[in-house]
């Protein structure tokens, strides 16, 4: 199961949300705090993310990390994602 | 001798603190210009005998953009002015002017001598300036400070403070201070920097001052160069900067938390990242101008505080699990009258709600039902009534969901007037038109559409719901 399709549209609708422009492309190595996306665009983008997916790996990390770019945030949800975890 | 001479003696000030900074460590690196104690005394020296005279004793705003020259005028004029007005920069003219006239304000240091209006007359703000002889000691003044303070609306209230009651919580140990090197986050006209300042100079530490336009990572850089060990932010800044290239390379010895309810989840992050520092929470309430540390690296704080609270306050809980401090010595007023009401024995109400669990008294939030988004707080009904002036929604209740970034984030239960033909498009329009009437973080960043909210019997919608 691989979480880029949903993450990759809601975090265009969370840069929506937060009036910002996509700061050049959104590619796996995109620094997330230079994408445009700021604290509250990031956290829109995990609580969507959780409405949609049914789950926050931020919550169930024992120690929460902070993924500095694209492709280490969406490893993060692949990782913890129900179907992978078993 | 006139009222104002009276009230002269020789008051500990900011300025006294540079007199214990004898081995030549900078007071303040800015981005471009360093400055040492004896500099700085000497433009404090040169300000209150020179052209800052007349200030003695006045009521005085300052307003000034750029840091480090906010942070000198700050210094000569603590202990000279009577009343100090700190103004943020870029403040509407209205609502300055409003301040001005209810701080009855005298003089303004500014940069722009000319071209802002100014109702009252206007000195610059000055970072060098001729030298004067002059080796001994001015009276000064205990100095009034007046802060505003966002609050949760939005109009800002003005809130009187001391230099006592500013640095409540700093620790003036100056032998243990000359091992710390502060990073400077928020701009000293805000409560967050300015506490910073305060504990930099008092406590003996260098500031290290970046350039607030540039970039995170650029402002990390400008810390690591100058071997900054400890800083203070919010849990969400805290979250950002952990995110942020270059937050490895500080060897932090003291990271300081606040504005928010500060989670297990940061709180051991930082213990882990920083094995070395001191993780520090501190408690702040802005009704009762007092605030509080914990130091043990746990959420909340301990029961035992009820019994043996910390320096300079009491705690105790009301019968609705609402925090109540009594200040040591009430040194915290609002400029207007009725705001912060004390009841008969000096307990102020918090209006924070605690829940105690384990031996520890754990922040819910606020009993307004006030959502904090990353530090910045939201009044619910101010967003149900955006949601009610559109013409599609019968009815909506707003309230707080967690989020591991910001705390907390905004989410608005709609019931529709009338079942929406494309839901999804009905929940676009909704969110476009609370940005029209909304900053960022007050617009619903969660709109679920429900069948139907329930309404208690007194005809209010029921936040439990």
């Amino acid at each position: 199961m691989d979480a880029e399709p949903i993450i990759r549209r809601i975090f265009h609708e969370s840069l929506e949300a937060t009036g910002q422009p996509l700061r050049g492309t959104l590619g796996p190595d995109t620094v997330l705090l230079q994408s445009g996306l700021d604290s509250l665009g990031f956290a829109i983008l995990v609580s969507r993310l959780e409405e949609e997916l049914q789950y926050d790996p931020f919550t169930l990390m024992a120690e929460p990390v902070y993924p500095p770019v694209y492709q280490e945030f969406v490893d993060l949800y692949n990782r913890f994602h129900p179907a992978n975890r078993k | 001798m006139s009222d104002r001479d009276r009230q002269f003696a020789l008051m500990p000030s900011l300025a006294h603190a540079l007199a214990g900074w004898t081995d030549g460590r900078p007071v303040v690196a800015g981005p471009s210009r360093v400055f040492s104690a004896a500099a700085l005394s000497a433009l404090i020296a040169a300000r209150r005998l020179g052209d800052g005279a007349s200030l003695r004793g006045g009521v005085v705003a300052v307003q000034v953009s750029d840091q480090v020259g906010l942070l000198s005028t700050l210094l000569w004029l603590d202990g000279w002015a009577g009343t100090l007005l700190l103004l943020p920069s870029g403040l509407d003219i209205a609502v300055r002017d409003d301040f001005l006239r209810r701080s009855e304000v005298e003089w303004v240091v500014a940069e722009e001598v000319g071209g802002s209006s100014w109702p009252v007359p206007v000195l610059p703000a000055l970072d060098s300036v001729k030298q004067v002889n002059w080796s001994g000691e001015l009276p000064t003044v205990e100095t009034r400070w007046i802060l505003p303070t966002s609050g949760t609306t939005n109009i800002p209230k003005l809130v009187a403070h001391t230099l006592a009651s500013l640095t409540r919580t700093t620790n003036r140990n100056r032998e243990k201070g000359a091992a710390y090197v502060w990073g400077l986050l928020y701009e000293p006209t805000r409560f967050a920097g300015l506490q910073v300042f305060l504990q930099a100079v008092l406590g003996g530490s260098t500031l290290v001052v970046p350039d607030f336009s540039s970039e995170l990572d650029e402002r990390l850089a400008h810390f690591a160069q100058h071997g900054v060990n400890a800083l203070s932010a919010t849990p969400t800044l805290w979250r950002k900067l952990l995110m942020t290239k270059g937050i490895e390379s500080l060897s932090l010895r003291q990271t300081t938390l606040g504005g928010e309810i500060a989670d297990q989840a940061i709180l051991t992050t930082l213990t882990r990242t920083f094995p070395s520092a001191r993780v520090v929470h501190i408690y702040a309430s802005t009704e009762a101008g007092v605030g509080f540390a914990v130091t043990d690296g746990l959420a909340g704080f301990p029961t035992s505080f009820l019994q043996s609270p910390p320096p300079g306050v009491e705690l105790r809980l009301d019968s609705d699990s609402i925090l109540l401090l009594r200040p040591a010595r009430s040194q915290v007023t609002y400029l207007e009258p009725g705001l912060a009401l004390a009841d008969s024995e000096g307990f102020i109400r918090t209006g924070d709600r605690i829940e105690v669990r384990d031996g520890r008294c754990h922040f819910l939030g606020r009993d307004s039902g006030a959502i904090n988004v990353g530090g910045n707080k939201v009044m619910p009904e101010e967003v149900e009534a955006v949601l009610h002036l559109h013409p599609g929604v019968a009815l909506a209740r707003v309230g707080a969901v967690k989020n591991p970034i910001t705390g907390q984030l905004v989410e608005a239960r709609v019931q529709p007037a009338h079942p929406p033909a494309d839901p999804e498009s009905f929940k676009r329009e909704l969110r476009l038109h609370c940005a029209a009437h909304l900053p960022p973080y007050k617009v619903p960043a969660l709109l679920k559409l429900v069948a139907d909210l329930s309404v208690s019997s007194a005809g209010k919608i029921s936040r439990q719901a």
